[in-house]
């Protein structure tokens, strides 16, 4: 595994080591297909997102230099392109039903659902991507205070929901 | 006592806590639940957004790469870094498990610093991360019988089976090894857990309890301790055996 940071191999890639773009693509490739997978709600269209994330990092490594995480730029491009892919396939064809949940996840997916787009967001990037609370604001664009007092919120009604001991 | 509030607790699941907070669900069963329900709603978020990537999709993408042929003095320079770096690590890095708490506590004996000794031995090889259905929590307490011994080091390794999941770690009762032991961190929410501990101090005899852990379970588990090392004052070391004792259930 290399022990490069991102920024040390997004330097690197710039100057044609391909072996730093590699370790940035395993190091990066199972939350992009995930991201896309959860957005898009489609394990085939994430796939392709992944390589259509890939390609674009390629072609902007030229001028690319991290200001913030690697994940904070990959987040807006993978979700646009996971929204596009999801818009696309709201006219489901007949028979492509979407898997049932099992109860965990038919659970998360009740919370997020009661939570709204915004906090379910903020909660999905801290839970399932892993991402600190500045990461989250500087992908998303809006201030910390923002992100906190939208976990918080969050947070606050996973706590009411949960059954007392 | 005064509880955590809902952020300082994702802060602790997230590993980002001051050494307070983290201290603080070491001693607060309340607080220790909820940072276990966060930590379990989050690991059964990354689960469900985990997409298998096929070998094919990898090339696909890798293949677009140019590659850069290196010069031939290139090739040179780097097999020679190469055989220079693996020399290194022969010589300076020992790798993880060549050695034990016995030799922490004998670094330490001399004034050396036996933190990184400690951090290697207990080291867990790719922790596997468990999502436990259900919310029982139990209290394992954990012994080396010394007999007439005294306890100056120990090291001990524990397994669960698949029903449960490692999520807490507590010192035990003698003053000697009141402090929770030292242990991988990335272990917790898994199934097996390496702790080791030494004093410089007054040892313990007879049975002593080293540590208490906590566990998730979805039904009652079954537990294995193996003695790794253990040592007398001044370095001897001794077979003992282990014992875990289940305290009761804190749901």
């Amino acid at each position: 595994m290399d022990s490069r940071s991102d920024a040390d191999l997004v330097k690197a890639a710039r100057r044609g080591d391909a072996a730093a773009f590699e370790a940035l693509y395993y190091r990066h490739r199972d939350w992009v297909a995930g991201l896309a997978c959860r957005i898009c709600g489609d394990r085939e269209a994430a796939l392709d997102i992944l390589q259509e994330t890939f390609a674009y990092v390629f072609k902007k490594l030229p001028e690319l230099e991290l200001r913030a995480g690697f994940r904070t730029f990959l987040y807006p491009v993978i979700k646009h392109r996971s929204i596009d892919r999801k818009r696309a396939r709201r006219t489901l064809p007949e028979g492509s039903e979407p898997e049932a949940p099992t109860s965990v996840q038919g659970a998360i997916d009740a919370y997020l659902n009661q939570l709204g787009e915004e906090h379910a967001e903020v909660v999905q990037m801290r839970f399932a991507d892993g991402l600190t609370l500045d990461e989250i604001a500087a992908a998303l664009e809006i201030p910390l205070g923002t992100v906190k007092s939208r976990l918080h919120h969050a947070l606050e009604i996973l706590r009411r929901k949960k059954p007392n001991p | 006592m005064e509880h955590l509030d809902e952020l300082a607790q994702d802060r602790v699941r997230a590993g980002e806590g001051s050494p307070e907070e983290a201290q603080h669900i070491l001693e607060c069963l309340q607080c220790k639940v909820e940072v276990e329900v966060l930590r379990f709603m989050a690991n059964s978020m990354k689960d469900a957004q985990a997409v298998e990537v096929p070998a094919e999709v990898d090339r696909a993408i890798l293949s677009t790469i140019p590659r850069r042929r290196r010069p031939a003095w290139a090739v040179f320079a780097g097999s020679a870094a190469a055989i220079l770096a693996v020399a290194i690590t022969l010589t300076f890095v020992m790798p993880a498990h060549a050695v034990d708490v016995v030799d922490a506590y004998a670094l330490s004996r001399k004034g050396g610093d036996a933190t990184e000794i400690l951090r290697k031995c207990t080291a867990v090889d790719s922790p596997r991360k468990r999502n436990i259905l259900g919310n029982r929590f139990v209290a394992i307490d954990v012994y080396v019988e010394a007999g007439e011994r005294k306890l100056a080091a120990w090291q001990v390794e524990i397994t669960a089976d698949d029903r449960a999941a490692i999520v807490g770690v507590e010192g035990g009762a003698m003053p000697a090894y009141h402090d929770p032991p030292t242990y991988d961190p990335k272990a917790l929410q898994g199934g097996k857990i390496v702790l080791a501990a030494f004093t410089t101090g007054e040892a313990p005899s007879g049975r002593v309890r080293v540590a208490r852990l906590h566990l998730m379970e979805s039904a009652k588990v079954d537990l294995d301790g193996r003695l790794v090392a253990a040592a007398a004052p001044g370095g001897a070391r001794f077979d003992a055996k282990v014992t875990l004792e289940r305290t009761g259930d804190s749901r």
